[in-house]
């Protein structure tokens, strides 16, 4: 086993990357958290973000347009989920894991119909990478920090500004009012059910912004079925790790891409591990997340009760 | 019904259809004149190589023996006996399953239903004496021992790396014959494997395989199926060497692939298509090896001297021939 330079600086990169679409779809979940709204169906909102992001690249040969197709497709699909637990008042948890069975699916058809031949590959260029001047020629964190895709980038001053809207904006106190007191903030005049169909909304596009990212970035355009494999499952827990802190989300996103990254890197120089044992462990971290976190956090008083107003 | 039945029922209704949507798909029942025949496809038919390749010969055989058929795609192994029985009990003559990771199930569900022919394509050592049991069985050793010759021939670096899915039996008894055929042709290369746990995920097999070459292999073998884009398209980018698994993937990625293993589904789908017609299938095992042609590379080789082409294709003559026993 050989731990040197090179490999630290592969290692970060590795876990920066791999930390992309958990960093997106995290800061998505943590919002409509925050609004109160146990978003289960975050794994299909990403992977129909992914499937449009793939698809439109694919077929237009723009990955800026797959990007934006990415983010349209998890705003759409989050409509449709919005509309049945915070309008029609559907059991969150069981309407989330049927939505995402159903864009399992549905991007699985989708992907026969119009993916199904063969495809001309299309630079992703344009999306996948930007070298920060300087930065990036920095020794073992210049490629993992300053030379990733201008998503990412997007990615962490999202987790700043949602951190500055909660703390200090009024539109944040709403989305924090509608998921700590949804009874009292109607009291007061506001609409609970449009401050989380909202909040829903903006989950979706960052979602999808996630999956886009998945499917473009780090998968050069390929969709394949369940291409995300779990990470919407992942960022759900990340968001609680993070106990809903914008900040803390991200940085726990990076956490949760170390374990990824060091599934693979460990094998690779040789780290005297069952490989089984290594692709186990970010799970074992969400397991612990929720067991460790569950018991001592406090999360939105009124997370996961679909708000009814005669309740009050 | 109450409120509470009737929300459990909605529930119910809901996952139920979701459900419905991803668990597979099966064409419809045909008329009763012509044999029906199921195949069973672990993933999808339209996604990877494996999958697609035995479903292009499955059709095939269909068309040139007069079957009516019918396929399930996503039968996962759990699925499998469930999926074998409701094919016989509706009177399917024949199903074939295109993994070996069917070969429970079918010694499962086969004694059951002595009318239907149970037929097994990938890797099997027996078919346990039951008489509507046939397996195809590749050796997966002698495609491991040549694929490795492969890559250690044509690394510059002297240092190669396997990018597999999941660290199975059948993987890792793959990937150690890989070393060994490698090890045949350079005793001093350095070989990197690595799992990444999944057939599908194609990120982190590039991600992997982005770090593999960055290390410095030149040469990055491919054992994952649908996630093997990821592995390819990280060598295209990185200016390594990579391979088609399967079926010729050439065309996917010119300026990395250098050769596609090129497995003879055709042949062996037609033989299963014979042998049912004849009333010859039942209780053997049928070897598919390199001295039935079972499989061979695509050539002309790319992006390697000619010497590695004809070297490697040496290799397999050898093999072929018994001059090589793999298994020494």
């Amino acid at each position: 086993m050989e731990i040197d330079a090179v490999t630290l600086g592969l290692f970060l990169a590795s876990a920066v990357r791999l930390s992309g679409p958990l960093i997106l779809a995290s800061l998505g979940e943590l919002i409509s958290e925050r609004a109160g709204v146990f978003n289960i169906g975050l794994e299909g909102i990403m992977l129909i973000g992914a499937f449009a992001g793939a698809a439109t690249m694919v077929l237009t040969g723009s990955p800026m347009l797959g990007v934006a197709a990415g983010v349209g497709g998890g705003v759409a699909s989050a409509a449709i989920l919005a509309t049945a637990v915070v309008i029609m008042r559907a059991d969150q948890v069981v309407t989330g894991i049927g939505f995402n069975l159903l864009a399992l699916g549905t991007t699985s058809l989708l992907r026969q119909l119009l993916l199904a031949g063969p495809t001309e590959s299309v630079s992703v260029r344009a999306v996948s990478v930007y070298k920060i001047p300087v930065l990036s020629t920095w020794p073992i964190v210049g490629r993992g920090l300053f030379s990733q895709s201008p998503l990412l980038y997007g990615g962490v001053v999202a987790g700043l500004l949602l951190w500055l809207m909660f703390r200090y904006t009024r539109l944040g106190l709403l989305v924090r009012a509608a998921g700590e007191g949804a009874t009292a903030a109607d009291a007061a005049g506001l609409s609970v059910t449009a401050i989380r169909f909202g909040a829903m909304l903006a989950t979706g596009a960052m979602t999808g912004l996630g999956g886009a990212y998945l499917a473009i970035v780090a998968s050069g355009g390929v969709f394949v079925d369940d291409i995300t494999a779990g990470r919407g499952y992942l960022s759900i827990a990340i968001a609680i790790f993070g106990r809903w802190n914008p900040i803390w989300v991200v940085l726990t996103s990076i956490l949760f891409g170390c374990a990824d990254a060091l599934q693979y890197q460990g094998q690779s120089i040789g780290l005297n591990i069952s490989p089984a044992l290594l692709l186990m462990f970010p799970f074992v971290l969400a397991l612990v997340a929720w067991v460790a976190i569950g018991r001592s956090a406090t999360g939105p008083s009124d997370l996961g009760r679909p708000f009814i107003r005669s309740a009050r | 019904m109450t409120p509470m039945n009737k929300s459990l029922a909605r529930r119910m209704l809901l996952v139920s259809a979701a459900a419905l949507a991803v668990s597979g798909s099966a064409a419809p029942t045909f008329a009763a004149d012509l044999p029906e025949v199921a195949g069973l496809f672990t993933g999808s038919v339209t996604q990877g190589s494996w999958d697609v390749g035995g479903y292009q010969a499955f059709e095939k055989m269909a068309k040139k023996y007069n079957f009516k058929p019918s396929h399930v795609e996503g039968a996962s192994y759990e699925k499998a006996p469930a999926l074998l029985r409701q094919l016989a009990s509706r009177g399917v003559k024949m199903i074939i399953c295109h993994s070996s990771g069917y070969a429970a199930a079918i010694q499962e569900v086969a004694p059951d239903f002595p009318n239907t022919q149970f037929v097994l394509y990938s890797y099997a050592d027996s078919s346990h004496g039951l008489k509507n049991y046939t397996a195809w069985s590749v050796n997966w050793d002698e495609y491991g021992y040549v694929v490795g010759a492969l890559g250690a021939g044509a690394s510059k670096t002297h240092h190669i790396a396997i990018v597999a899915a999941e660290p199975i039996p059948s993987a890792k008894r793959s990937i150690e014959f890989m070393i060994k055929g490698a090890k045949s042709v350079d005793p001093k290369i350095q070989v990197d494997t690595v799992f990444t746990g999944s057939f599908t995920d194609v990120a982190k097999a590039k991600e992997i395989t982005t770090g593999l070459i960055a290390r410095g292999a030149d040469f990055v073998i491919p054992s994952a199926d649908a996630a093997d884009a990821g592995i390819q398209q990280a060598a295209d980018q990185e200016t390594a060497m990579t391979m088609g698994e399967y079926t010729d993937e050439g065309a996917k990625f010119p300026n990395a692939i250098v050769s596609s293993t090129m497995l003879n589904y055709t042949m062996a789908y037609d033989q299963i298509g014979k042998m049912f017609t004849d009333h010859t299938l039942g209780d053997k095992v049928v070897p598919l090896d390199l001295a039935g042609k079972a499989w061979t590379l695509s050539t002309p080789f790319k992006h390697v001297d000619k010497a590695v082409e004809t070297k490697t294709l040496a290799v397999i003559d050898a093999i072929a021939t018994k001059k090589i026993d793999v298994e020494k």
